[in-house]
């Protein structure tokens, strides 16, 4: 804090609310003054909410109304407990991990395209990429319904036409709608990362590699895939935590009943009016989703130790 | 002829980068591309290395033509003016890559990094990253990393720019010593005339995408091919004028003798002239007042200001007894040696 600053943060009935402490505070450019509007914005929106939820998850609730003194960890204990709630949270685990993996598998080659492209051949690419996130994830999801669905849908009218099946394929309300729909969503936010990884990255240290006697597809593996783990971490962490934690496209494109833990927890909250139960459900999905985080960051640390070192 | 290029022409776009570009280099000879920045000189490195494929001409390194070889396949190190070391590898690993692409057993391969490591001094430091060592030590690795494949041809691009002015020169001197040593072909590109002369054999001067004059570093000095040539290699008067009957006369009473005849440029180096001062201007020879000084130390650099040219550049030894002349002083101009001025034909403009 500098002098003005200083002088100005003795409270005075005289001076303005312009001057008062907590407005000099947010302008100083030091401290955490600036961000105390971002602060508030989140504490009253996230932190709170979120508190409520998992304090929810120890209490219970009869006809709306919290019962005093109920706190327990028998409503933990219970879901722990139970079988079924660990198989759906398997498939909400592996239909996460699944659609990511997928997703990185088909964003790579789209953000190494980006960078070999002229400027306006990646303008246009990059307003594909970003286009679908303008409309609502809804939409989309009921377009893949369109698509998917019915013996008369679109994709096994094409199928049948081609001759390339003989039956109409039942795709719409299993595994495979949902892992598609969670691929095809997420994937802009998997693209964007590797882009800015890809395009700042130096091509001469990819010369470098084919002047050692390096073919390019040695050279990729060896040189540009470890050089971007930065963005590979960022891009799976992003879509992995969208994907384990998506409700409406395992309800939707899976037919009602094909539950995951976020389903379950819509179900209980919204369907059941099971408050406690519903916000057991939330606070493992959400506690367990920072926990695979934590681990994609962890390694990709771990995978780009270099970036860390430092003289010391 | 250990590496020959010829006629390379290379386009990007519009933009004609190498117009004919023509040059051959004995086996183990260390030769400099020397030129401003957007002379060619770095795509014509490029073709040799191979990132850059012409449109015209061909490149024969070995008595091989490697013009459409990829350059993994080249056997040519080079070493980068960024040094594009790999960070995410150790010192020891960036410099057993390329014996790693190739495949090379366990031991040999330990063998000849810890030999690479040693001649370019860096033990002790294989288990550091890039980012944990100096501009200097960076460069140290780069080499390394060439050196242990043993390549015949070293090309260099602009490798010292990065460092400092004293660790550029005993750097410069090392790798001169360390490559003759070894025998290896190189070819450096600079926009350094010192560093050039420093390290050549022979330099090559470019100009706009052609090779202007190629020779041992003082014989461009001295027998340039042109006021271009002059100018970039070191510091020159270019003093144009009639010549007539074999003679250029380039100040009252001073004449050169010229094979030219009409319209020449004599080439007078600045260490070729004497500076005295005198009482007043007369007009016999060049007279005018000192407009700027230079005081280097060993040496001393004016500009004379002299009524109807322009600046004369005068280069004087100095001792610590001596007086350096001062701002506005009037003096007199004289040249020493009148033979050591080239005169070349006046350039097409």
């Amino acid at each position: 804090m500098n002098a003005t600053a200083r002088r100005a943060a003795r409270p005075s009935a005289r001076r303005g609310l312009a001057e008062h402490p907590l407005v000099l505070a947010m302008l100083s450019s030091r401290g955490v003054g600036p961000a105390i509007p971002a602060l508030a914005y989140l504490v009253v929106f996230m932190v709170i909410p979120f508190s409520l939820l998992f304090s929810f998850a120890f209490l219970t609730v009869d006809r709306g109304e919290v019962v005093p003194w109920s706190f327990s960890l028998e409503h933990f204990g219970s879901a722990l407990g139970d079988y079924l709630f660990w198989r759906i949270a398997w498939r909400s685990f592996w239909v996460g991990a699944l659609s990511t993996f997928v997703c990185l598998l088909l964003a790579y080659p789209v953000a190494y395209l980006y960078t070999t492209l002229g400027s306006v051949a990646r303008k246009l690419l990059l307003v594909a990429v970003i286009a679908p996130l303008l409309t609502s994830a809804l939409v989309r999801v009921y377009a893949w319904i369109v698509i998917l669905g019915g013996r008369r849908g679109l994709m096994n009218t094409v199928l049948l036409e081609l001759g390339l099946v003989e039956r109409p394929v039942r795709i719409l309300n299993t595994d495979w709608s949902v892992l598609i729909g969670m691929t095809q969503i997420h994937l802009p936010f998997m693209i964007l990362p590797l882009i800015a990884v890809l395009v700042a990255r130096d091509v001469e240290i990819e010369n470098a590699s084919l002047n050692l006697g390096a073919g390019r597809v040695e050279t990729f593996f060896r040189v540009t895939l470890p050089l971007s783990v930065p963005g590979i971490v960022a891009g799976t962490a992003l879509v992995f935590a969208l994907s384990y934690t998506n409700f409406i496209i395992p309800q939707l494109l899976g037919g009602g009943n094909y539950t995951t833990l976020a389903v379950q927890v819509y179900e209980f909250v919204v369907v059941i009016l099971d408050w406690t139960k519903g916000a057991v459900r939330a606070s493992l999905l959400l506690g367990s989703c920072f926990v695979f985080v934590l681990l994609i960051v962890w390694a990709g640390r771990v995978a780009t130790r270099w970036t860390e070192a430092r003289l010391s | 002829m250990h590496v020959e290029v010829d006629s390379l022409d290379k386009s990007f776009g519009p933009t004609r980068v190498l117009k004919g570009c023509s040059l051959g280099i004995d086996r183990g000879e260390v030769v400099t591309l020397l030129g401003p920045s957007g002379c060619g000189k770095t795509t014509l490195l490029r073709c040799i290395a191979g990132f850059h494929v012409p449109e015209e001409g061909r490149v024969v390194i070995g008595g091989r033509d490697m013009t459409l070889v990829p350059p993994w396949r080249r056997d040519v190190g080079m070493i980068f003016q960024s040094y594009a070391l790999f960070p995410h590898l150790d010192v020891r690993r960036n410099v057993e890559y390329g014996l790693s692409v190739r495949r090379v057993a366990r031991a040999e391969r330990d063998r000849r990094v810890a030999k690479a490591i040693e001649i370019v001094s860096l033990g002790g430091l294989a288990d550091r990253y890039p980012s944990q060592l100096s501009g200097g030590q960076q460069q140290r690795v780069a080499i390394a990393r060439v050196l242990v494949l043993e390549p015949t041809v070293l090309l260099l691009d602009e490798p010292f720019n990065a460092l400092d002015a004293k660790l550029r020169y005993a750097m410069q001197v090392e790798l001169r010593k360390l490559v003759k040593n070894l025998g290896i072909t190189t070819i450096f590109v600079t926009h350094d005339q010192s560093e050039a002369l420093t390290l050549s054999d022979r330099v090559a001067v470019m100009r706009g995408g052609e090779i202007e004059q190629v020779a041992a570093p003082l014989g461009v000095y001295d027998t340039p091919a042109s006021d271009y040539v002059a100018d970039f290699i070191g510091s020159a008067n270019a003093i144009a004028g009639e010549a007539r009957a074999g003679r250029l006369e380039i100040a009252p009473g001073v004449g050169l003798a010229s094979r030219v005849e009409g319209g020449a440029v004599a080439i007078v180096r600045p260490e070729n002239l004497r500076v005295e001062p005198i009482e007043s201007e007369t007009d016999d020879a060049w007279c005018g007042r000192v407009g700027f000084v230079r005081a280097l130390g060993a040496t001393v650099e004016y500009e004379v200001e002299v009524p109807g040219r322009d600046a004369v550049k005068v280069l004087a030894l100095r001792l610590a007894s001596d007086d350096v002349l001062e701002l506005g002083q009037v003096v007199r101009v004289s040249l020493r040696d009148p033979d050591a001025c080239p005169v070349l034909p006046a350039p097409a403009r």
